[in-house]
């Protein structure tokens, strides 16, 4: 096994590279300085790009149709600002003042485009005015406050306990903006989706830790949420670079004096280094090019990493420099002994990173460019820098060399044992190899934001507070697309709603629905989806005036969210839930037709009621109640009831006498026409004609002049005496179904098995379209939906992590084996060489098992990096043993290691020690690369040095030996 | 020499005609008034603002800034008295139709298009606006500014008498100091800054393009309010306007609302 004609090239543009540094050592160096030095300011200028969200793969389905419906909804990054009162009671005067300033100032910054706060909510209740009417009573739920210096007087501890128990009495608010223990509040900020993210956040967090300061409010802060919690990620990451980057330098700096032996290699070795960062980082600067937060940790890789190719050479020359060569021929040697492995491993090294190029991540293939730009310019920088340096700088020689005799004798001992125990060697190696194997399979995607921060980390705390206080932070969203006007598309949103919360993991759905009901209710005094458009149209442009409607429903009322909370912080499960909601639900997006009620065939009626059964048993399942379809027959039997005759009464009396939608003869009295009016209700036989026949003696002639407009007033009459019969019926069937729940259910429950069971009563029914085609069709809707959010894309994120892990590595192993092949013109070698890495690889990701350790962006790399810069040391070990291809194993081993083996142990230990230094970070992500890279290059470097000579020394005796071919 | 005495003439002429002219646009009663008192100048603000028994007008009303940018809302409004208003809006098209009436605080009926219902509601949210405007119900019912206010004169320029009009004991309106600006020429408000609890300015309503309309009085046709702290502002127009109608009373009813008579 010969070193073939391509290291001749290989060797060529060494010495070429070389000649060149050695003739014009002062002017190369001069002229690499002055480059740095017109690179310096251009390298600190470097534009920081923290924009989590572009680590999302674009590509992806999920991903493009979560940004699609965060356009659509002015932005789905909701900001959670948490306020725990210290002493327990948020309802106090400073901490209301804190709040509703926060909630206005903050709607003033760039990029929020609304917020939320209980604040500056509406408290409505129904009451009965001094005249009998019932109203809808309009209140602000927080009054406008007295000064924050107001004595506290019983009049405004009054007013404090009232906020208190409204708020606290609120189904709507409790959960969701106040706790229910009245201790902790939250303001909801949206940021709108073309705002940076980061500065928002930050903007926000800014002003509410002033403003808090400023009140002197007395409550501990919590920032939970997508936005700030990217925020926290990006900052801890810059914080834990800049903190940590010193340290690795120092460890770099410390491995290299003590190993080399020599000052001088080590500033010449760290500068060339430092040399190739600034180029790169220029050139980033100059081609427009920002910083990530993958690419913000390219400097300390590249000290850990690229010192690699100079640490080479220069134990090269100063091994032929302490074998008392002189000094100009001992760069020339050593530019021939280290230069080919050196081109070809920083070659490998690229070929490692530009696999990157298969990543559907954009920041990601552009951390690889960047890694194999700055290799490329590094090594260039080695060959040029490093060979001038090494002609002018005073290096030492040491007699004896640098390597310690008992680090030489070792590693020839290990090597020669491997060789000369095949099948035990073989068999420790296979087992390695299975045992990497097996705890490969147990490494996992992580599902929780928590496995990315440490326990005592913001994120962790506003998490453990969202999910104590507040039932958790995690949502999924169900959009709807459909005519949400039509009270057909409506009523089949909010039995989406209804399905959602039936799941035990959800712990509540919010939707478009909620809030019509809350205007409805309050304009009209149905608390329940109106059964005309009209209406309803007219309710969304009352409603769309409050910003927070914006979250559930888009300009054009045509695409609404139903918003589904679910408790604890497993994406994976809140993703598995939004999904099996969405299958679950599927059937209410069937097409549907509105009909007369009249007009309904058996089929269709029995559909309706199949539909409305479904409906309650969703409500109740929460409530660990189960009906079975046919209990709720009974339910549909009630059509009719004999109306209350004092509710009659009334009604006459208002509307003819006592205000009047139509006028009256003078001795007119209700009770004239209300045992005739009773019966007809009763026996269903009363309409607005049979009414008009049973008013017109009494109305005043002059009413007569204008038959139109009476008949509207009639029809006015006639639907309000209806109300008292179908209120009555509907009660009937409400408590019907409470009944079964065993218990005095919440008001809500109640109203929500009201609105289910009211459409009966409704003239026009919605069915769908399969059950009968025969119908006669007032209007039709489509409607379909698709479920989207955070966990959803998580599970995209996840899914291309393990994708690009997959992609990058077969292409980082092809690229690498091409480019041994090339150096070797052995395949059989070239596959042999990549043995080692090969088992790193494996090791690696066994320990991301065994210590469930879990994939993701940075991790993912972890492959590629391994493969591509691990195999660096199989080069300078194989090209070392080609040399020496006709002597015996004993002296092959021997030239081998004393030529490149402390140069291999050196760069391992430098790399892995300083990497390791990560692992004092505070972002996990960042502490599992540090750990694992630095295992990968520990495990490297002992199989290739433990492994690799017995390889390569079985696959020579399996050929004839040849004549040397170089 | 001839010439050296014209030029003293004509500039005092010239000086003389300035003088005469500025005298003119002073509303002459404005002189009696302010000799009366700041309590007489209020009431006659009050009078020259409401110069009618009833009112119609047609109003479009715009949305400038924050995310209701753009939208446009055009409604008719019958005023009779201090409290009583019928309000029909006409679009946008999904409003057509509705109606409010209000008799007071406690006392608006609402009805939606086609919806065979009439609510009583009570409205004391003062912090509620008006369908996302930055009018709340104190600002429209701040009509009679005498009534609840006594006013103190703190300015009296070339142009404007400015008042500060401090909030009377009792009475249930959101700012206990507005500070006025009384144009001159018209004895009209055509600016009012309101104070919040605080004394911190938080709203500003500004009044443009005085016009005789519907009667023989002026009239501001644009109107706009500012909020402050929310970087938002209602711009008001008249479209429309007639007076003294003799508008019954039950057009102020449940009736006017199912049956529009």
């Amino acid at each position: 096994m010969g070193a073939p004609k391509a290291n001749g090239l290989l060797a060529q543009i060494s010495l070429m590279l070389g000649s060149l540094a050695t003739r014009f050592s002062l002017s190369v160096l001069v002229g690499a300085l002055a480059l740095t030095a017109l690179l310096v300011p251009s390298a600190l200028r470097l534009d920081q790009d923290d924009d989590v969200i572009k680590f999302l793969p674009r590509e992806d389905p999920d991903v493009q149709r979560f940004e699609t419906i965060g356009r659509r909804f002015h932005g789905l990054s909701i900001a959670i600002i948490g306020f725990e009162a210290q002493d327990g009671d948020i309802f106090t005067l400073r901490r209301l003042h804190l709040l509703r300033t926060l909630a206005l100032e903050l709607r003033a910054i760039p990029g929020v485009s609304a917020t939320t706060c209980f604040t500056e909510l509406p408290d409505i209740t129904e009451q009965v005015s001094d005249s009998g009417e019932e109203m809808s009573a309009v209140v602000d739920l927080v009054p406008d406050l007295p000064p924050l210096d107001s004595a506290a007087t019983p009049e405004l501890l009054q007013m404090l306990d009232e906020v208190r128990r409204r708020s606290l009495a609120l189904d709507h608010i409790v959960g969701s903006l106040v706790a229910a223990d009245g201790q902790a509040a939250l303001i909801l900020a949206q940021i709108h989706p073309d705002a940076p993210i980061k500065a928002t956040a930050d903007a926000i967090r800014a002003k509410v830790q002033a403003r808090v300061a400023a009140i002197d409010a007395q409550v501990d802060l919590h920032f939970g949420g997508a936005p700030f919690i990217g925020s926290f990620a990006a900052e801890q990451t810059r914080r834990d670079l800049a903190k940590l980057s010193p340290w690795v330098c120092l460890m770099v700096i410390l491995i290299m004096a003590l190993t080399s032996r020599s000052l001088g290699a080590v500033i010449i070795a760290l500068s060339c280094v430092g040399i190739g960062i600034v180029w790169v980082m220029g050139g980033m600067t100059l081609l427009g090019r920002s910083m990530t937060l993958v690419s913000s940790s390219l400097p300390v890789l590249l000290v850990a990493l690229g010192s690699a190719y100079s640490i080479h050479l220069l134990a090269a020359i100063l091994a032929h420099l302490d074998q008392g060569l002189p000094r100009p021929e001992a760069v020339r040697a050593g530019l021939a002994h280290a230069g080919p492995p050196v081109l070809i491993a920083s070659l490998t090294t690229m070929a490692g990173f530009l696999s990157f190029a298969v990543m559907d991540v954009e920041p990601m293939r552009e951390f690889g460019l960047l890694m194999a730009a700055a290799t490329g310019l590094i090594t260039l920088a080695t060959f040029l820098v490093v060979t001038a340096a090494a002609m002018r700088f005073p290096l030492r020689p040491v007699k004896g060399g640098r390597a310690p005799q008992w680090a030489l004798a070792g590693m020839q001992a290990g090597a020669h044992w491997v060789a000369r125990h095949p099948w035990p060697a073989l068999a420790l190696f296979l087992s390695l190899v299975v045992g990497g194997a097996l705890f490969t399979t147990q490494v996992r995607t992580h599902t929780e934001n928590r496995t990315l921060f440490a326990p005592d980390s913001e994120p962790i705390r506003a998490d453990d507070f969202l999910e104590a206080r507040f039932g958790g932070s995690l949502y999924v969203q169900i959009e709807v697309a459909g005519d949400l006007k039509s009270p057909l598309v409506l009523r089949q949103v909010e039995r989406l709603a209804a399905l959602a919360e039936s799941f035990p993991e959800v712990v509540t759905a919010q939707s478009i629905t909620d809030v019509i009901t809350l205007v409805g209710g309050t304009m009209i005094g149905e608390k329940r989806i109106p059964p005309s458009r009209d209406t309803v149209a007219a309710l969304s442009t009352l409603a769309y005036t409050d910003d927070s409607v914006r979250l559930l429903v888009d300009d054009d009322w045509q695409h609404t969210l139903v918003q589904i909370k679910v408790s604890g912080a497993d994406m994976s499960l809140a993703a598995s839930v939004g999904h099996g909601i969405g299958k679950a639900g599927a059937h209410l997006m069937e097409p549907r037709v509105a009909v007369r009620r009249h007009q309904l065939s058996p089929a269709a009626r029995a559909a309706e009621e199949a539909e409305i059964s479904e409906h309650l048993r969703w409500l109740l399942a929460p409530y660990g109640v189960e009906i079975a379809p046919a209990a709720l027959a009974g339910l549909f039997a009630t059509a009719t009831m004999e109306a209350d005759r004092e509710a009659l009464a009334a009604v006459l009396q208002l509307n003819l006498v006592d205000d009047p939608i139509i006028d009256m003869v003078e001795d007119f009295a209700p009770e004239q026409v209300l045992d005739a009016v009773a019966t007809a209700l009763g026996t269903d036989a009363l309409d607005v004609d049979r009414l008009s026949q049973l008013l017109v003696p009494y109305v005043d002639p002059a009413e007569k002049e204008h038959p139109e407009s009476l008949h509207s007033g009639m029809r006015f009459v006639f639907e309000a005496l209806r109300e008292v019969s179908d209120s009555q019926v509907r009660a009937a069937r409400a408590q019907w179904v409470l009944d079964q729940l065993g218990q005095e259910p919440p008001q809500h429950l109640r109203e929500a098995i009201d609105r289910a069971t009211w459409p009966l009563s409704d003239p026009v029914a919605y069915v769908p379209r399969s059950v009968d085609p025969n119908l006669e069709v007032l209007e039709e809707h489509p409607i379909t939906m698709s479920v989207s959010g955070y966990p959803i894309i998580y599970e995209g994120m996840n899914q291309s992590v393990r994708r690009n892990q997959v992609s990058s590595l077969a292409v980082s192993a092809l690229l690498v084996f091409l480019a041994l092949v090339a150096f070797t013109r052995r395949p059989l070698v070239a596959l042999c060489t990549m043995l080692p890495a090969a088992l790193t690889i494996l090791l690696t990701f066994g320990i991301m098992g065994a210590i469930e350790i879990p994939m993701d962006v940075g991790t993912s790399m972890i492959a590629a990096i391994a493969l591509g810069v691990g195999i660096d040391y199989a080069v300078h070990l194989y090209w070392n043993f080609a040399k020496n291809s006709h002597a015996p194993l004993g002296e092959r081993l021997q030239v081998m290691l004393s030529g490149t083996g402390w140069g291999i142990v050196i760069n391992a230990l430098e790399v892995s020690l300083g990497l390791s230094i990560l692992y004092f970070g505070t972002v996990v992500p960042m502490r599992n690369f540090g750990l694992l890279t630095a295992a990968a290059m520990l495990f490297s470097a002992i199989a290739s040095l433990l492994f690799l000579p017995a390889f390569l020394h079985w696959i020579s005796r399996l050929r004839p030996r040849t004549g040397s071919s170089s | 020499m001839k010439r050296l005495t014209a030029f003293p003439v004509i500039l005092v002429a010239l000086l003389c005609a300035h003088h005469t002219a500025l005298a003119q646009e002073i509303d002459p009663a404005l002189e009696g008034l302010l000799k009366k008192g700041a309590m007489a100048l209020l009431q006659e603000t009050d009078v020259r603002h409401n110069p009618f028994k009833d009112q119609t007008i047609t109003t479009k009303m715009i949305m400038h800034g924050g995310t209701n940018d753009g939208n446009e809302f055009v409604f008719k409004t019958i005023t009779k008295g201090a409290n009583l208003r019928a309000i029909r809006f006409d679009s946008p098209a999904d409003m057509r139709g509705m109606g409010l009436v209000i008799k007071g605080r406690d006392e608006i009926y609402a009805r939606l298009p086609d919806s065979d219902r009439v609510r009583r509601v009570g409205s004391h949210a003062k912090r509620q606006s008006f369908q996302g405007s930055d009018w709340n119900f104190d600002d429209m019912s701040m009509i009679y500014l005498a009534e609840d206010f006594t006013p103190e004169i703190t300015d009296d320029n070339a142009t404007h008498v400015v008042m500060t009009l401090t909030r009377n004991s009792g009475v249930d309106l959101q700012y206990p100091k507005v500070v006025i600006a009384i144009d001159k020429r018209y004895i009209m408000i055509d600016r009012l800054e309101y104070f919040n609890e605080s004394g911190k300015l938080v709203k500003v309503q500004e009044r443009y393009d005085p016009k005789k309309m519907g009667g023989d009085h002026y009239m501001y046709t644009r109107v706009t309010m500012t909020d402050l702290g929310n970087k938002h502002m209602t711009e008001n127009l008249v479209l429309e306007e007639l007076v003294n109608q003799n508008v019954s009373d039950d057009t102020f009813s449940r009736r006017w609302l199912v049956r529009g008579l």
